[in-house]
This record gives structure tokens, C-alpha cells and sequence, in this order.
């Protein structure tokens, strides 16, 4: 039951994260920018384990956000994986996490990712695409906090 | 390798497959999702209008009034149009002219009107007053300015009518009730029900012709060798509004 927990958890975040990001990220626009719910949590459970498995939830969840959005899948996956990867660092930290730092790492995933994301498809305009970027960072960034502190109730003791 | 696939999906003008797995896995929740969000919105929005509808709702009321008031005001000069046009239609004999008057008032206990013509505009006593629809009475008492109407329903009133037909049928016709007249004729012969009755010009001011009303009902008075007929007048005297007298 310990085992399969998190796993449960995941895939029900996942899930979810994926409808929304469907039915409910076009509502959801603030200055043009929607917020990219499977990146965030992708990031925000990432934080939870090591680097590798990091990756592996990035890359679900990049493959998830080409599938319902019926995009090019390649780049959303590369890019998710690796930023995914590097939060999986935050674990390895002698830290206690808190809420708004995983805020943070969202707010950070979401710039680097979306910056990735400019090297196959440049943008025809990269100032708006640049502060398009950085609004969805900050949206991604607060919609993360009570997230994560929903997925630790579930995540965190089965870990470190 | 994904990247390759789903390429070689769109050239096909398909979907890859793990596009459809996930697609196929993520619609049930997200119909949910939308159709939650669609009912949140619209309940929002709700209560965002309601002012707005609330005052929207209570001018279209207004206007709606207003609209009947003014379709009812239509209806009402409509059927006055009417009435003159049919007033206009009746051509009077080529030694009488037509006074069109309004009316200023009205007695029914004493089965007459007040018109706003009177000595001044030629008018006399016995002289009749007509409406589209027929016959209203014969002038009682002319005024300078205005005249006392008796109406065809007063008992009052002694006119000489002829039930149209075959033969003709010629008698006096006085008011009985306010909706019923009695014509007294000689002899015995059959009157149908439904023949019209009209003036029959033998009067010095009264020409012929003029619609009074229809028989209802025809009953024989032995005692007197006469029958009497019972006719339904033609005008509903309280929706007059506009006569005229031929003077």
C-alpha cells in the first residue's frame, strides 16, 4: 500500500492536470498568458524525488500536455524532461522545502522550458513571446504552492 | 523516435496513437471539467447581469405597456376610421347634406345622446342622426351650439320603418327595450326572421333606406288584427362616437 501510493497519487495528479490543462488552462488566461498545469506538476512532484525520476515525471508530463494539445510532442517532452531533471536536485538539498520554494523552482522550470521550447520553433515575435513567458512563469509559480502542499501530505513522508 | 511517428500520423492526416491513448484517457475528465466550468461561468455571469437584466427586465415590461396601450389606442382609431368611412359611403338625397357631429354626452335612462352641432350648423328638430351602422334617433331639441338626440331605442319615438322583402312591409317602429325595438304592422302576413328593416321615407325629414336593424321575433296580436315584430337595432348605442345629422 506504501509503494503503490505515490504512484496512485502521481497518476491521479497527472490525470487531472492533464483535464485541466484541456478544458480548463484556456479559461484560466491572465494577460494573455494560460498556465501550464501539466509542467506544473510535473515540477512540483518532482521536487520530491531524485533527479532521474525527475526526469521520468517530466517526461510524462510533456508527453501528456503534446497529447491533449495535439502538438508536436518531441520538444514539449525534451524540454519538460530536462527542466523536470533538474528540479529532481531540489531533493538532494539539505533543506526543508517549503511551499513557495517549489514556487519558485516552478516560476524557474517555466522560464527555461518555454525558453527551450524557442530553439525548434522560434516565435515570429520573441519580445511578446518573452513576456508571455514570464506571466505564465509567475501564474505557474503561485498556482504550484498549494499544490505541492497537497501532493506532500501524500508524497513526502514515503520519501527521502 | 515519438517525434517520428506522430510526423509520420500527420502525413497520414492522422492522429498518432499515443496521441489517441491520451486524448481517449484525458476526455471523459475534461468534458467534466468544461461542462462544470461552462455551468460556474454562466452562473456567474448570472449574478454579474442581474442588475443589469433586473432594470432590462422592468424597462421591457414598460415598453410591453406601452405597447398594448398604443396597439389598443390603434385598434380604437382603426374602427373609427372605419366607422367615417362608412359614414362617408352613405350618400345622402341630393337635397339634404350631411353635419358631422361628435358626441359630448349621453343619457341612457332617458334613451338620448348629446352631439356638438346644433342650430347654429342648421340643425332642426326631427331631423335624423345616422351612424355607419344605421339609425341612432331623430333630433329632440336643437340648441345653438349642441342638440338633444333621441335615440331609436326610447318608446318615445314613433318612426315609420319598412321590413325589406317581398312584399314590403311597412309600420311604426318605436324603442322597446335598450336592446330590442317593437314594430307594429297591419295584416297578416309573414314576416321572416332575419329580414332587415330600414326607414321607409314616408316622413317629411327621414329618408329611405336607412339601416335600423334585423327582425328577431314576429308575434300575432288577434285582439287587434295586427302583428307585432320585434327587431334587433343595428347600433350598440354606447360604442357611438361619431354621427351625423342630415339636415
Amino acid at each position: 500500500m506504501s509503494r503503490i501510493r505515490p504512484f496512485l497519487t502521481l497518476f491521479f495528479a497527472f490525470w487531472l492536470g492533464a483535464a485541466l490543462q484541456l478544458a480548463a488552462a484556456p479559461h484560466m488566461t491572465i494577460a494573455g498568458a494560460a498556465p501550464d498545469i501539466l509542467l506544473i506538476v510535473a515540477l512540483s512532484s518532482a521536487v520530491f524525488f531524485q533527479p532521474t525520476i525527475g526526469a521520468v515525471l517530466g517526461f510524462v508530463g510533456g508527453l501528456l500536455h503534446g497529447g491533449v494539445a495535439g502538438a508536436d510532442t518531441s520538444s514539449l517532452t525534451i524540454s519538460s524532461t530536462l527542466v523536470s531533471y533538474a528540479a529532481g536536485y531540489v531533493s538532494r538539498l539539505d533543506l526543508d522545502v517549503r511551499p513557495w520554494y517549489v514556487g519558485l523552482v516552478v516560476l524557474a522550470g517555466t522560464v527555461v522550458s518555454h525558453l527551450l521550447l524557442m530553439i525548434p520553433a522560434p516565435p515570429p515575435e520573441t519580445w511578446p513571446y518573452l513576456r508571455a513567458t514570464i506571466v505564465a512563469a509567475m501564474y505557474n509559480g503561485v498556482l504550484a504552492i498549494p499544490l505541492y502542499a497537497l501532493m506532500r501530505r501524500t508524497l513526502r513522508p514515503k520519501v527521502n | 523516435m515519438l517525434g517520428q511517428i506522430q510526423t509520420a500520423a500527420r502525413n497520414n492526416g492522422r492522429s498518432d496513437p499515443v496521441t489517441l491513448l491520451i486524448q481517449g484517457l484525458v476526455a471523459p475528465p475534461a468534458q467534466v471539467v468544461s461542462n462544470s466550468l461552462s455551468y460556474t461561468e454562466k452562473f456567474l455571469k448570472g449574478v454579474r447581469d442581474a442588475d443589469m437584466l433586473s432594470r432590462q427586465n422592468e424597462r421591457l415590461t414598460a415598453e410591453l405597456e406601452g405597447m398594448k396601450q398604443y396597439q389598443e389606442t390603434l385598434d380604437r382609431l382603426q374602427g373609427q376610421i372605419d366607422a367615417l368611412r362608412e359614414m362617408n359611403d352613405y350618400v345622402a338625397p341630393p337635397t339634404r347634406k350631411k353635419v358631422y357631429a361628435n358626441i359630448i354626452g349621453q343619457s341612457p335612462g332617458q334613451n338620448s345622446i348629446i352631439i356638438d352641432r346644433g342650430a347654429n350648423d342648421g340643425i332642426k328638430k326631427y331631423q335624423p342622426v345616422i351612424a355607419a351602422k344605421g339609425l341612432v334617433g331623430i333630433i329632440e331639441v336643437a340648441d345653438a351650439n349642441r342638440s338633444r338626440v333621441l335615440l331609436i331605442t326610447s318608446p318615445a319615438i314613433k318612426i315609420s320603418a319598412a321590413i325589406e322583402g317581398e312584399p314590403r312591409i311597412i309600420g311604426i317602429i318605436s324603442g322597446a327595450t335598450a336592446t330590442r325595438l317593437s314594430m307594429g304592422v297591419f295584416g297578416s302576413t309573414d314576416v321572416l326572421v332575419g329580414s332587415p328593416v330600414v326607414t321607409s321615407g314616408i316622413s317629411e325629414y327621414i329618408p329611405a333606406g336607412i339601416r335600423i336593424g334585423i327582425v328577431i321575433e314576429s308575434v300575432d296580436d288577434e285582439k287587434f288584427g295586427a302583428k307585432r315584430v320585434f327587431v334587433l337595432p343595428s347600433l350598440v348605442m354606447g360604442e357611438l362616437s361619431e354621427v351625423f345629422v342630415l339636415k
